[in-house]
């Protein structure tokens, strides 16, 4: 028997049926004043069928699931309604939006969904099995060799394995944009930090696994994880990645009640705290910049209040949110930096609008993943004098590239970090 | 080639893509309900064209076929209106958002049917003009609201949203393309539908059986600098339609709307609940916009001298003090959180609907005792008799409506609530009300009582626009 808290699809269905079919959620609406509309759902953005769009179709969906309502032993069905499900980014737009007691539960249900379908033999795509099947091999999704995790150290000098903060690359800073490593590296260490790294004993976090589905397999990343982290002693835990900062610092114990000792930090709050207490000094970068919010950092770590008990109003009712994301923090970083000039996109903070690339999108559904970047990037590009897309998160970084690459913008898009190392004296 | 693939390979030439097609049961699962307690019936394709051509194109199809076609935009009415009655090709129309034009100096907007409250109040605020937002989901279709006489927060003083209607482009159930009031002399006339024949009757409450509305001219009168937010309460209904029905002749109201306790609650009791002893029964708000301060203040000044007389007269009406908050909520529209979203079914499960209906102010009472007294003494649960009157323009008449949550994986209390709302319904037809937005359940009732004539009358028009039977068929329970 499995020991973890997972719910089964039943136990959702008491909140996904309680969907009033509204259709608030398909967009991002404000009163203001001035009253603010914007799309928010990229997957309903890209399909345009009710079926793909928002919140609303995910209930459709988990009723149809549960209660037997198309006949999921057909091939051709299986096939749409896995497409159906596994095409969104889970971004959470969705759930920024929703007022009913089926708001706290719904990035977490469409992934008990995607569980759900992969238990019937529906799922995961085919692409998604690939790079689930590297993550359990290799402890990346990249396909690359464990043991080149750290190739992008080769040039940093005294390096350690013990020491106060232990640095959490995750496999895209380490495989694919190791220039934001070597980024937060050179941070670290022009801040004297006494830090080190996990060397071949960091795997993959498990987010891939996580937002796919899967259940067994990401737990015994995060056993791993967790037991070298605290058998070292370190004091803190930063990661550059708003992935992976989502999985260390909330999941590992919401799922398998996994309590790191350590403080878990995303680099922003890290520099954030460094801020305020005076040890960051930075050196003039002139840059026009707009930033975009990573949902895994924001919108996913607010924390919802729910009446479960129906002490306070009724049972399972959504009280408030009572914790919000890291809006503000990253923001707070950006603008400390002499000569930058920030200005906001249209759509942000929780009505911001997803990178494309979540939920094993870019892997198993890169049109969707780019369209979503290229419509971001078009955003950005809207935005007067705008010259840099800034993101605390390499995997938003590298599909929004991918969407100004595809569009041939003049917009760079750039790590939080890169700037902040550009700028530290 | 079977019949299907057949259709389904005509749809995609098209709409150019198999992309804005499907036959697949997983899509077509979600276009088969809605918030309402109407059953779901499942649509054989859904499709998304762009253009006036293509709905031609499919219309023409559908003909050929004997298929059934059922427009749709967002689906977020509360009567199953969306919901295909015999199946067939629902055509969701959310690719047509374009907003066309605003004219300021003429006052109309002319918009497609995919354009939400939600977009066009953010257009029209910035060139400070307004249109009647619905206390609703910003999602929801201008287009398909006002076709369907919806209300909004200015029917007091200009009427339904259907009244402002200036113009519109239709797709006839045979194909062709029709054009009726001023843009039909004139392609670029869109300020009125007088002093033609009112040849838009032919597809305003007629639910999207007799054709598919492309384009609205819509008139969008400018926001007033002033306004003023009365609030008031009584301990009964009499009381208070007496004084609205005494107020509302100077037509000073925006929006002049009164709802019953268990309405005012955030969200609705599910189930009924008492409600405190001496709570005064009923609530209201008189929203009164003026375009000068000495205009404000005369309204205001004739609204406290209503009151004070009412009173003198023994009336239990009296002024009240509500936070600044409530008070904005009933301006600041379309909103997402006094949407039906929230205040509504929030506590009753997902499923929401009404007796929704247009009742002389001076039934409302008659109507209000006897649905108070099926919902509290003949269902099981009891339900919240969560009631709404709004005075219309002119006044003659009013909303009375009865908002109805329900929880959505409950299928007994479902039955009840929608065994509430029906019996409900036949309390206010015997009394003279008319339910707009109708769920087929209701035109059953309707149809009982109507005139032979009347009936004759809409199977005529249907025969003679919609020969094959193909647009949205049983929606009127006429065949």
């Amino acid at each position: 028997m499995r020991m973890d808290n997972f719910k089964d699809l039943k136990f959702y269905s008491q909140f996904f049926r309680k969907c009033s079919k509204c259709g608030t959620c398909k967009s991002a609406y404000s009163y203001g004043p001035p009253p603010t509309f914007a799309t928010i759902c990229p997957q309903g953005e890209y399909f345009k069928l009710d079926s793909y769009f928002g919140s609303r179709s995910k209930s459709f969906l988990g009723h149809a699931i549960l209660e037997n309502k198309v006949d999921l032993t057909d091939p051709a069905i299986q096939e749409d309604m896995q497409k159906a499900v596994f095409s969104c980014t889970v971004c959470g737009g969705c759930q920024s939006q929703c007022l009913l007691d089926y708001k706290p539960w719904i990035v977490d249900y469409i992934e008990q969904m995607r569980n759900h379908l992969i238990n019937m033999g529906i799922g995961p795509t085919k692409a998604e099995k690939a790079y689930q099947e590297k993550i359990i091999r290799d402890h990346n999704p990249y396909g690359e060799t464990h043991s080149s995790r750290f190739n992008w150290l080769k040039d940093v000098k005294n390096l350690k394995t013990d020491g106060n903060t232990v640095y959490f690359a995750g496999c895209t800073a380490s495989y694919r944009r190791t220039e934001i490593a070597k980024s937060t590296a050179s941070v670290l260490t022009k801040l004297g930090e006494d830090w080190a790294v996990m060397g071949e004993n960091e795997y993959c976090c498990g987010s891939p696994l996580l937002r796919a589905g899967l259940r067994d397999e990401p737990q015994k990343l995060a056993e791993h994880n967790v037991d070298y982290i605290n058998d070292h002693g370190f004091k803190t835990v930063v990661t550059a990645c708003a992935g992976c900062y989502k999985v260390l610092s909330k999941e590992y114990e919401k799922w398998w009640g996994l309590k790191l000792k350590a403080k878990v930090m995303h680099t922003s709050q890290f520099l954030e705290e460094k801020m305020q207490k005076g040890g960051l000094k930075l050196n003039k970068v002139n840059a026009t910049v707009t930033y975009h919010d990573p949902c895994h950092m924001g919108r996913h770590m607010n924390h919802y209040e729910v009446d479960m008990e129906g002490k306070k109003m009724w049972k399972g009712a959504f009280v408030q949110i009572d914790k919000v994301g890291l809006y503000d923090t990253p923001r707070n970083v950006l603008k400390a930096i002499p000569g930058i000039e920030f200005k906001e996109m249209y759509r942000n903070r929780d009505n911001s609008f997803c990178c494309g690339a979540g939920g094993g999108i870019k892997s198993s559904y890169p049109d969707v993943a780019l369209e979503t970047a290229k419509t971001r990037v078009q955003e950005a590009e809207k935005v007067q004098g705008v010259q840099k897309i800034v993101s605390p998160c390499p995997f938003c970084v590298t599909n929004l590239g991918d969407g100004a690459k595809a569009l041939g913008s003049k917009i760079e898009v750039v790590d939080l970090i890169q700037l902040v190392d550009q700028a530290l004296k | 080639m079977d019949k299907k693939d057949r259709i389904y390979k005509v749809l995609t030439q098209i709409v150019g893509d198999e992309k804005w097609v499907s036959n697949s049961p997983v899509d077509c699962w979600c276009y088969s309900y809605d918030m309402s307690f109407v059953r779901p019936k499942m649509p054989q394709y859904v499709v998304l064209p762009q253009t006036v051509e293509e709905i031609q194109s499919i219309v023409r199809l559908a003909n050929a076929e004997k298929i059934p076609i059922v427009p749709f935009t967002a689906g977020t009415n509360i009567g199953g209106l969306c919901i295909p009655e015999q199946g067939g090709i629902v055509i969701d129309l959310k690719r047509m958002n374009k907003i066309l034009k605003i004219d300021t100096e003429s006052r109309y907007a002319i918009i497609e049917p995919g354009v939400s409250h939600a977009e066009l109040a953010q257009e029209l605020y910035k060139v400070k003009a307004r249109f009647g937002w619905p206390v609703g989901p910003p999602s929801a279709s201008v287009l398909a609201a006002a076709i369907n006489h919806g209300i909004g927060g200015i029917t007091g003083r200009y009427g339904l949203n259907s009244q402002q209607i200036t113009s519109m482009e239709v797709i006839l159930p045979t194909g062709e393309t029709a054009r009726v009031g001023s843009c039909a002399i004139r392609p670029d006339a869109w300020h009125s539908l007088l002093p033609l024949p009112r040849l838009d009757g032919l597809f305003q409450g007629w639910l999207g059986t007799t054709g598919i509305v492309t384009k609205l001219g819509i008139f969008t009168p400018p926001v007033p600098d002033y306004v003023h937010i009365g609030t008031f309460s009584a301990q009964n209904l009499v009381d208070m339609e007496k004084f609205m029905r005494n107020f509302s002749k100077y037509e000073y109201h925006d929006d002049f709307t009164a709802i019953s306790w268990w309405l005012s609650q955030v969200p609705i009791p599910y189930p009924f609940v008492e409600k405190p002893k001496g709570a005064p029964e009923w609530n209201g708000y008189c929203v009164m916009y003026a375009f000068t301060e000495k205009e404000l203040e005369n309204k205001i000044d004739t609204f406290n001298k209503v009151i004070a007389s009412e009173r003198k007269a023994g009336n239990t009406i009296d002024a009240t003090e509500v936070p600044e908050e409530s008070k904005r909520g009933r301006t600041q529209l379309p909103s997402q959180i006094v949407g039906s979203t929230k205040n509504y079914c929030k506590m009753g499960g997902g499923g929401i609907s009404w007796p929704g209906t247009f009742t002389p102010s001076n039934k409302w009472a008659i109507v209000y005792d006897q649905w108070k007294d099926i919902y509290m003494n003949k269902l099981s649960p009891a339900l919240s008799p969560a009631v709404r009157v709004t005075m219309y323009r002119g006044t003659h008449y009013g909303m009375l409506r009865l908002m109805t949550p329900f929880p959505r994986d409950r299928p007994a209390e479902e039955a009840n609530a929608a065994h509430g709302i029906v019996e409900c319904l036949k309390v206010l037809l015997d009394a003279g009300g008319i339910p707009y937005k109708p769920p087929v359940a209701y035109q059953r009732e309707i149809n009982q009582r109507a005139d032979p004539g009347y009936v004759d009358l809409i199977m005529k028009v249907k025969d003679m626009l919609d020969p094959n039977h193909i647009m949205n068929p049983g929606k009127y329970q006429v065949r």
